[in-house]
């Protein structure tokens, strides 16, 4: 879990040198495939749900890209240090 | 004797937490919420996040002075050859990214102000100069007609438009004869466009046609739809319609209108350009990637029918596509 945690944090560091500190989530993705981003949106409001998109996947592209993996990386970290402590 | 004894969850009315406070309390929730995603987001945004706040005209004039269109009487030659779509429907189900990728966006895109609106035309063109959009439609005069409208994504509707005739404009500005595309540009509003923070997005939105289609008599400047002022989740107050291709073709808000020698690259075009293509003419035939235009469904009624060819107006324009071999007509 902690090894998890820390390539999360690594991650999140990454994402601030790569893309600087504004760089959000469709950002990263944009760079990664012009097309990822309208397919995935486009393949969510036809077959699963516009609901889905318009009110989770939308507003996380528009959230800086450091801010997941460090979130991430702080719950793996802490859950690995209480699961440690617990033993 | 009857005693009655007071459960503990009872407590006396006047211990209520007051009907103001508790919402007071949920909007403040809904505000920490807001802020710990997107660190103290804007009114709009808010309104974006939770889609409150809808106004329940989207027909609403912003401001509230826009003048009612001029008389505008239908131009039989350009009937829709079904049923219109139920009013409401047009302007509550759009596709304008810059105020949102989905398509309840009306509330949110009729708090962008449509006056003053001025259009700037420029470029190769003998006259250009900027236009405000009353004094257009007073100069120009307009008409109503009834296209149909198909969207890429296989929805169709039926709309009476109020406008003028693009070429009018083209007449005005007298385009220089090394003109052979016009570059349509949307305004770009930020504090209005909460979009428009999709910075990967090669803003602003563009679309393009040639020189020729935008002469051709269906090429339609619209500022009004069901006899009013055309609402910015439309494209108000100043749009174009080309109702032989995929509505995605047909700008909105325009701001600015450039005659070049150079082919524009489109906002779709740049972003997949496999898919959405410079000419993107109605084809049943032609599917996109990923799915059939074989038929399209009509809003308001559901009902799917046969898509045709240049959506049906085949006899005004498939004369403007007969030397072009090599080109990708149809997507």
């Amino acid at each position: 879990m902690r090894l998890i945690g820390a390539i999360c944090l690594l991650l999140a560091i990454l994402a601030v040198a790569y893309f600087g500190p504004g760089g959000t989530v469709g950002a990263v993705m944009f760079s990664i495939s012009p097309s990822l981003l309208t397919n995935l949106q486009i393949g969510i409001q036809r077959h699963l749900s516009p609901g889905l998109w318009s009110n989770i996947i939308h507003p996380l592209t528009l959230t800086p890209a450091w801010l997941p993996p460090l979130l991430a990386g702080v719950v793996f970290f802490l859950v690995g240090v209480g699961s440690q402590q617990r033993r | 004797m009857h005693i009655k004894r007071r459960r503990g969850w009872e407590i006396p009315e006047s211990q209520a937490t007051p009907e103001s406070a508790w919402l007071d309390r949920r909007r403040l929730m809904k505000g920490i919420a807001a802020g710990s995603l997107l660190a103290a987001p804007t009114a709009a945004e808010a309104q974006w996040l939770f889609r409150r706040g809808e106004t329940p005209d989207p027909y609403m004039r912003n401001p509230p002075t826009v003048p009612d269109l001029p008389p505008h009487p239908r131009n039989p030659r350009y009937e829709g050859g079904r049923a219109l779509t139920p009013e409401r429907d047009p302007v509550t189900y759009n596709n304008f990214y810059e105020f949102g990728s989905d398509k309840g966006i009306w509330s949110t895109a009729l708090r962008m102000p449509t006056r003053p609106w001025t259009v700037k035309v420029d470029g190769m063109v003998e006259q250009p100069g900027e236009f405000d959009v009353d004094d257009l439609m007073a100069r120009i005069g307009i008409e109503e007609r009834v296209y149909r409208l198909r969207c890429v994504e296989g929805w169709a509707m039926t709309v009476p438009w109020a406008g003028f005739q693009f070429s009018k404009l083209l007449d005005i500005v007298r385009p220089q004869a090394s003109a052979k595309y016009v570059r349509l540009e949307t305004a770009q509003v930020p504090a209005h466009m909460s979009g428009l923070r999709q910075s990967w997005f090669p803003w602003p939105h563009i679309e393009g046609c040639t020189i020729e289609e935008a002469a051709n008599e269906l090429s339609f400047i619209v500022t009004g739809i069901f006899g009013r002022p055309l609402p910015a989740q439309n494209g108000g107050p100043f749009r174009i319609v080309f109702p032989w291709k995929y509505g995605f073709k047909s700008g909105k808000s325009l701001a600015r209108i450039t005659l070049t020698d150079q082919r524009p690259k489109s906002f779709w075009e740049t972003l997949q350009g496999n898919e959405y293509g410079f000419w993107a003419n109605v084809n049943p035939e032609v599917p996109h990637p990923r799915w059939s235009q074989a038929t399209e469904r009509l809003i308001g009624t559901s009902e799917r029918v046969p898509t045709r060819i240049f959506n049906g107006y085949g006899e005004f324009v498939a004369g403007l596509y007969t030397n072009l071999q090599g080109e990708r007509l149809w997507a």
